[in-house]
């Protein structure tokens, strides 16, 4: 190994002025951290997108805003949490976590990575330019008779461009991660070796690079239908808007897996760490993943029942759903058997990824119910839609996005985040986040539309209770807050591994870890989850880089 | 494996053209959005745009030239000889989806057609007949495109027999004959639109036609920038028997374009599904 990068300084033979370590930076573990922060950032702006449209939904005809400013808003919000939150998240947290946990110094690819980093926040601020010159008012799903018909409204314009832009960011992004797991892992790291946090970043790559063509192509569509005269989904000259929804939502599926997908992968780390117990059923955990990709792209037009599509393709659609329901009920059960009869440590991560596994499975049972058709013709479209989907976005990936946060901060940064304001942050975003989005699954039995502004009195203590468990979770959010600057300011540093993990990022990486990651690049001897195993694990600091050390000699 | 262990050294941990690249990007698309908008202001955004991004991929093709002669002999190449092999292979499997939704637009609309006429062909019409596309200039393009792979694989042979002369004149061919079919391309929008009266906006034909040439037609444009820049750089040292994954990896793209190319003709000229 070469000699200049002994030093742990932060940029080694950097031309550059002090100023642009951050901005010129090809360091996977920095670009991951901007990612995240960004993700916060705009985590935040779509949460006060929720909060006007909570807001103006509290009592049966509120004017809090009017119908335009309401459109932007759902647009937006939903635009918002998928692109610019959890998906830079995810990003970010596999930047940071997974070279680490697979024993290579960076990313195949550092400077891709780079390009895909600033790629996100172009687009990212070419959708902030929304909320100056305009909303795109047809919601995240920008169906085609909605998107091409207003051809002077900017904002529209301006999603289409900033959602490009953050598409080529993705298949930046995947190609990265898959070439990075595939080529560069430690001597030893054989696939079956690898965290499944690690095989979950792989599936997203594969996920990414798959699915993002499909609409990079369909907004090019739209915009050459929308201003250079074009025909493809306009009815009046022989196109069609059902093949928009196909083409969208084959992106669109695969998509809701992307975001899924890094959570199974986070909440596989924490909790056998946290039971002190190895993973139960490591490969089919690893398989279901692989088969849940896959089955992903099958599915698309299930979210198209009450489309007028071919009726003779919705039974295979409908089968194909419910059959990707048995992987992912694998992985919950082998979550709760490697929790039983463990030694269950109650931190924080541990805590979220308990709640994960709550609201997760909630959200699962309403994606079963919708995937019927009988029932989808009935509720789909109605709030019912909406309670299952938070349930599995927020309930799924927010949640174990929380978790990741808990259990990551001391590698990012040396410091262990407060444990008695995580637990408050858990408590009032699980008990806001509950009263908010269980509601809507009966007021979608009873039949209230979504993307409405004003409802029937009926369904309106539902909806002021809906209400007020969002304000609970917004504020919970301000938690979360308080205890980064609490602990940032405190500056107590931690245990090197407070979680006793025997992840490679915890065992042989100081924290926060060296620019190059590691002195030297460890050799793998064992497999990923080795807990309990033969003898109780001893103190943090003394332990783990010897023994595995120890173990590289005698085997 | 144990010796062989993975570092990368080379790299450094900052660059600034990455973030110059993307800045340019978004200056470019503001200027499409300014056009779009009948705004004459987005020329000059897409100017600056271009430029930045042209600049900043020049610049950082240059810097990784310099690091590859200046540390190739040390750990650069060794290290992960086929990295640049994997991602251009899935770089290849994600265009195959891209092309994918294109010709699955294209399938739809078709099929969608026959529902209301009960004839395929309607699909086709032109100002009321079946227009044909098929004619000389795409087979002299199939012929210019096949053989530029050809010639592409035998530039690739004699740099790994080091030599440097040969893969210098068959890299000049590949290169005019891909200048040729983009030529040819433009000649014949030329011909169909100003002439024939088959525009983009004629019918849904024409959009599909239009967009799923043009997309490839930009693959082509990419693929000779790509092959020209390497054969300039082969007059600079940047290439080398020992070192040609940056060859290898342009012309298993090239070989991508071409195989699109058979696909588009076999599907869209010839209609032979």
């Amino acid at each position: 190994m070469s000699e200049t990068h002994t030093d742990t300084h932060d940029h080694p033979h950097s031309p550059y002025p002090a100023w642009t370590n951050w901005l010129f930076t090809t360091d996977a573990k920095k670009i991951g951290m901007i990612y995240m922060i960004m993700a916060f950032v705009y985590f935040f702006v779509g949460g006060i997108c929720a909060g006007g449209i909570r807001i103006q939904l509290a009592t049966p005809t509120m004017n809090f805003v009017d119908g335009v400013t309401y459109n932007g808003l759902v647009s937006m919000h939903g635009t918002v949490m998928i692109f610019l939150w959890v998906m830079p998240f995810i990003a970010g947290i596999i930047n940071f976590v997974m070279p680490l946990q697979i024993g290579a110094r960076d990313m195949a690819f550092p400077r891709l990575n780079a390009m895909g980093l600033w790629l996100f926040n172009a687009g990212a601020l070419v959708l902030m330019a929304t909320f100056f010159l305009g909303m795109p008012q047809a919601g995240w799903t920008s169906y085609a008779p909605l998107s091409i018909l207003d051809k002077k409204e900017i904002g529209m314009d301006l999603w289409i461009l900033g959602i490009q832009l953050l598409g080529i960011s993705s298949i930046m992004s995947g190609l990265n991660f898959i070439v990075t797991i595939l080529r560069l892992r430690a001597p030893g790291m054989t696939m079956f070796r690898m965290p499944l946090f690690v095989w979950s970043s792989l599936v997203v790559g594969w996920l990414m690079i798959l699915a993002m063509p499909a609409i990079a192509v369909t907004l090019t569509e739209v915009m050459l239908e929308r201003h250079f005269g074009f025909t493809f989904f306009g009815p009046a000259h022989g196109g069609d808007p059902i093949l928009y929804q196909h083409l969208f939502w084959f992106f669109g599926h695969p998509e809701v897996y992307i975001l899924i997908m890094p959570a199974f992968g986070i909440i596989s780390e924490i909790i056998p760490v946290f039971s002190r117990k190895p993973i139960f059923g490591y490969k089919l955990m690893a398989w279901s993943m692989i088969l849940i990709a896959f089955l992903s792209f099958l599915l698309w037009a299930h979210h198209m029942f009450a489309s007028g599509m071919d009726p003779r393709l919705t039974l295979p659609f409908m089968i194909l759903t419910m059959i990707i329901g048995v992987p992912t009920g694998v992985k919950m059960f082998n979550w709760m058997a490697t929790m039983w009869r463990g030694k269950i440590y109650l931190d924080t991560p541990m805590i979220y990824a308990l709640g994960f596994l709550i609201t997760f499975a909630i959200g699962g049972f309403g994606g079963i119910i919708l995937a019927s058709i009988p029932i989808d013709l009935h509720i789909t479209n109605t709030y019912f839609v909406v309670g299952h989907m938070h349930y599995v976005l927020f309930g799924g990936s927010v949640m174990a996005i929380f978790a990741a946060v808990y259990f990551w901060f001391p590698k990012m940064t040396g410091y262990k985040l407060d444990e008695k304001l995580g637990i408050w942050h858990f408590v009032f975003t699980f008990i806001g986040s509950n009263l908010t989005f269980l509601p809507m699954h009966w007021l979608g039995m009873l039949g209230m539309p979504r993307r409405v502004m004003t409802y029937d009195a009926i369904y309106a203590s539902d909806n002021l209770m809906a209400t007020i468990g969002g304000l609970i979770m917004g504020a919970a959010q301000l938690i979360l807050v308080w205890n980064w600057i609490v602990t940032l300011r405190k500056k107590e540093r931690c245990e090197e591994n407070p979680w006793r993990s025997k992840g490679l990022e915890w065992t042989h990486a100081s924290s926060p870890p060296r620019p190059d990651n590691f002195e030297e690049i460890p050799t793998v001897t064992t497999d990923p989850y080795d807990y309990g195993l033969p003898a109780p694990p001893k103190a943090a600091k003394e332990n783990a880089p010897k023994d595995k050390k120890e173990a590289k000699a005698h085997g | 494996m144990a010796d062989s262990k993975p570092h990368y050294t080379h790299l450094g941990h900052s660059n600034p053209w990455p973030f110059v690249a993307s800045l340019g990007m978004m200056i470019g698309v503001f200027g499409i959005l300014f056009i779009e908008y009948k705004n004459p202001v987005g020329w000059m955004f897409i100017t600056i745009g271009v430029g930045l991004f042209l600049i900043a991929i020049f610049s950082w093709l240059t810097t990784m030239i310099r690091e590859d002669v200046s540390e190739a002999t040390e750990h650069t190449v060794p290290e992960f000889p086929s990295i640049g092999k994997w991602m251009v292979g899935f770089l290849i499997l994600s265009e195959v989806f891209l092309f994918g939704a294109l010709f699955a637009t294209y399938f739809y609309l078709r099929n969608h057609d026959q529902v209301y006429t009960q004839s395929l062909l309607h699909f086709y019409e032109v100002k009321g007949e079946v227009f044909q596309i098929w004619g000389l200039v795409p087979i002299l393009n199939t012929i210019f495109l096949v053989s530029s792979s050809v010639t592409v694989h035998f530039a690739e042979e004699a740099l790994r027999h080091g030599k440097i002369k040969v893969f210098q004149i068959l890299m000049a061919i590949t290169v005019v004959l891909g200048a040729l079919f983009v030529g040819g391309q433009a000649l014949e929008y030329f011909n169909f639109s100003v002439h024939e009266g088959f525009t983009p906006q004629v019918s849904t034909f024409g959009g599909s036609f239009y967009t799923l040439t043009t997309l490839h037609g930009m693959h082509v444009l990419a693929g000779v920038i790509v092959l020209t820049s390497l054969l300039v750089g082969s007059f600079f040292q940047g290439l080398s028997a020992k070192r040609h994954v940056a060859l290898t990896v342009a012309s298993i793209y090239w070989h991508f374009v071409d195989v699109i190319w058979i696909v588009l003709v076999a599907v869209i000229y010839l209609r032979l599904i």
